[in-house]
């Protein structure tokens, strides 16, 4: 048995936990608590984002807080998520949540805080309505910044989402390599772990081929990824 | 000093409302228990030293795996980085990596390891080394081409070359990975101790959790969440220092 | 004396039928201590032909010969001032440690290259911004760091690439007038690229025009105008105007 496992059968158990279904079900899991952790994180990352970007006076106050908090590991929160909502998505997408709100907040921030710039130079040279220059200037600006920032937020939610489920949750791809191990396949376990690399990869893939057809336009507001 | 008072009001408010809250009743103690009781949690493992073994155990564990990785990183980033052909050869694999969950490795490493110290050590440095090495091989891969002629219209050698252009051209680079490198090893480090059960601060809340003790929770996190912050602000000091030159506009 | 002998060089740029001839056949003889302006139009290979004599770039055919040596590599014995200035700083160093980037190589150390430094810092009367960082610098000013800092090297010869281009008028006037004194003073030889006509005569004691497609040389003027040069005076001698309008053409025909 021992700890390493010979390609092949690494391959054959890959196969056998893909055909019967266990390993898409796993992914499926894993991406959903990723994925409303994510939807957590872009919910309150978003607002105060652009409370902070708007003035002086609320970044002062509010900033240092956030600053105070976001040396936190996002994975010292996984007792108390665990605590409060015990096992399951929630706690999952919790601690997904904080983990990513981070870099969604700061893209916000730098998106409305750069808007008081040029751009808003041409609005008033050409003499747009205020809500005419919200929605044509700010929003589609600010929205390819913020994107930038949720795109590395994606990749965080992956990662954390699988760190959760190693560590206590018993559910998603990371569980089933704890599975693995503990029950000494060690070619199961090394099937999951290069799955678990190449959902990471395609979606990172898949991202940036998002990014450059739809946001390639805006990329004069982009700046900077 | 001003700021200082408006950077305070919040989390004191916080705070307060927090404390109220829960004296009131309208939190529950077991889930939120009021900042007082978390403090009091705090002082004691302090005074009774029962926070100094844990503490130590995943900072010297977090700064060996940071250390060997930045080293590794470091070496390997430039060997690579300087080479257009092992650059071209290596970095799409390297880039394929770099979204991987470090942590997905425990499980292999526990297998291979065994439950030690030194299993925890490697997951940390496997985990940290990919932001420090892409780092260091985009510093080395971009330097400036006008620089190297300068060097060679001097005919310096390649160890002058090496200290006196290569190195500081790379070095803002190199910081940056190395800092999202101390990052991910605290990270890691409390998963290592979380997952396999070795002393530490991460072993220390899981274990209040365990036994719903939420002030000795709540107290655990906000030493984590100090010690990240005086390591990042550490190193930002010394970021500034070296890099001078940088904020000269 | 001939300080740089440039026998029969040609450059070819790939194989086959897709070769590109950048030069062709040069034959050049510079004196020592001469000042020698090298223009002609966009891509006639006349950057090239500095970075084949500063040994950056190896001919294809034909030899160079500096002091007895063929020319092989580059040495501390041709200095060169490149165009764009901001990339030729070190931009971590301050000035006075960018002037002592040549040397360093040398045995001195620590005060000794620091005093070293701001002599010639004050030969450029930039010995004020000693201790800031190029970016703090303007355009100008970095540009005499570079050409401080060549000095350092101690060489004889001076090789220049277009190094005023990217200057305003003023400041490229001033260091027109402090190149040819610093060269004048020092007994160096002078290699001068540039596009700009009036310059290269103003500069030079010959100006040699390269043609394009393929790089050769068309023409070589000797300037017997007196020296010191006047920025207003010499400018206006009709002997200045007679080369000019004599040059002028061959460089619009290209």
């Amino acid at each position: 048995m021992g700890t390493f496992s010979r390609p092949s059968d690494v391959l054959t158990a890959g196969l056998s936990v893909f055909a019967d279904g266990s390993l898409l079900v796993a992914t499926a899991q894993t991406l959903q608590a990723a994925f409303v952790g994510l939807c957590i994180a872009i919910a309150l990352g978003v607002p105060v984002g652009m409370i902070i970007g708007i003035s002086a006076s609320t970044r002062l106050t509010v900033a240092p807080t956030l600053d105070a908090l976001r040396p936190v590991p996002p994975v010292a929160l996984i007792p108390l998520s665990l605590l409060i909502f015990g096992f399951g998505v929630s706690m999952e997408a919790a601690v997904v949540g904080f983990a990513c709100v981070w870099s969604v907040t700061i893209a916000t921030t730098a998106a409305v805080r750069s808007m008081e710039g040029r751009l808003a130079e041409v609005a008033l040279a050409l003499e747009l309505s205020r809500l005419a220059y919200m929605r044509k200037i700010v929003l589609p600006a600010a929205l390819a910044r913020i994107a930038v920032g949720v795109r590395v937020a994606v990749g965080i939610a992956l990662v954390v989402a699988v760190t959760v489920e190693i560590v206590v949750n018993p559910r998603g791809l990371g569980y089933g390599m704890i599975i693995a191990q503990q029950s000494l396949r060690p070619d199961l376990m090394y099937a999951q772990l290069l799955w678990i690399g190449f959902v990471g990869w395609s979606i990172n893939w898949g991202l940036l081929k998002l990014d450059r057809t739809f946001l390639s336009r805006f990329s004069v507001a982009r700046g900077g990824s | 000093m001003k700021r200082v008072v408006l950077a305070l009001i919040l989390p004191l408010g916080l705070l307060v409302a927090w404390q109220y809250a829960a004296a009131v009743g309208l939190l529950s103690p077991a889930y939120f228990p009021a900042p007082l009781r978390t403090f009091e949690a705090l002082y004691d493992s302090i005074i009774t030293g029962a926070l100094w073994g844990p503490f130590a155990a995943t900072a010297l564990r977090m700064f060996e795996g940071w250390f060997v990785a930045s080293l590794l990183g470091i070496l390997l980033g430039a060997l690579v980085g300087s080479s257009r052909t092992a650059r071209e050869f290596l970095q799409p694999s390297l880039e394929f990596l770099r979204p991987f969950p470090a942590s997905a490795v425990i499980p292999a490493a526990i297998l291979i390891f065994g439950l030690s110290n030194s299993m925890a050590v490697w997951v940390i440095a496997f985990g940290s080394v990919w932001p420090v090495l892409l780092g260091t091989l985009h510093g080395f891969s971009a330097i400036e081409p006008r620089l190297k002629e300068v060097s060679v219209a001097l005919e310096m050698p390649p160890s002058a070359y090496l200290r006196k252009i290569a190195l500081p051209s790379a070095l803002p680079d190199i910081f940056t990975g190395v800092r999202i490198s101390l990052a991910i090893a605290l990270i890691l480090a409390v998963v290592v101790e979380m997952q396999s059960a070795q002393p530490g601060l991460g072993q220390n809340i899981l274990l209040a959790q365990r036994m719903y003790r939420s002030p000795e929770l709540y107290a655990g996190i906000v030493v984590l969440g100090l010690f990240g912050f005086v390591a990042s602000w550490i190193l930002d000091r010394a970021e500034r220092r070296l890099l001078v030159w940088k904020s000269q506009r | 004396m001939t300080a740089i002998d440039i026998r029969d060089v040609s450059l070819q740029f790939g194989e086959g039928a897709g070769a590109r001839q950048i030069l062709t056949g040069i034959n050049l003889q510079v004196r020592a201590g001469e000042f020698l302006s090298v223009i002609g139009p966009s891509g006639c290979g006349k950057t090239t032909l500095l970075r084949l004599i500063a040994g950056l770039v190896q001919p294809t055919g034909g030899s160079i010969v500096c002091d007895d040596r063929e020319v092989k590599k580059p040495s501390r014995d041709r200095a060169i001032v490149f165009q764009d200035y901001d990339k030729a700083l070190l931009p971590w160093r301050k000035i006075w440690s960018n002037v002592a980037l040549p040397l360093e190589n040398r045995e001195s150390r620590g005060r000794d290259l620091r005093t070293r430094a701001i002599e010639l810092l004050k030969v450029m009367r930039l010995e004020s911004v000693a201790d800031h960082y190029p970016d703090q610098l303007s355009g100008g000013m970095q540009q005499r760091v570079q050409i401080a800092r060549s000095l350092a090297q101690g060489s004889k010869i001076w090789l220049m690439d277009e190094p005023f281009g990217a200057l305003d008028a003023i400041t490229r006037q001033q260091l027109q007038d402090e190149v040819t004194r610093l060269a004048a003073e020092r007994k160096m030889t002078v290699v001068f690229i540039t596009h700009d006509l009036e310059e290269a005569i103003y500069l030079g004691d010959r100006v040699v025009v390269l043609g394009a497609h393929p790089g050769r040389i068309v023409k070589e003027i000797t300037v017997d105008l007196p020296r010191p040069r006047d920025q207003l005076t010499t400018r206006e001698d009709p002997k200045f105007l007679a080369h000019r309008h004599h040059l002028f053409g061959l460089l619009q025909g290209h």
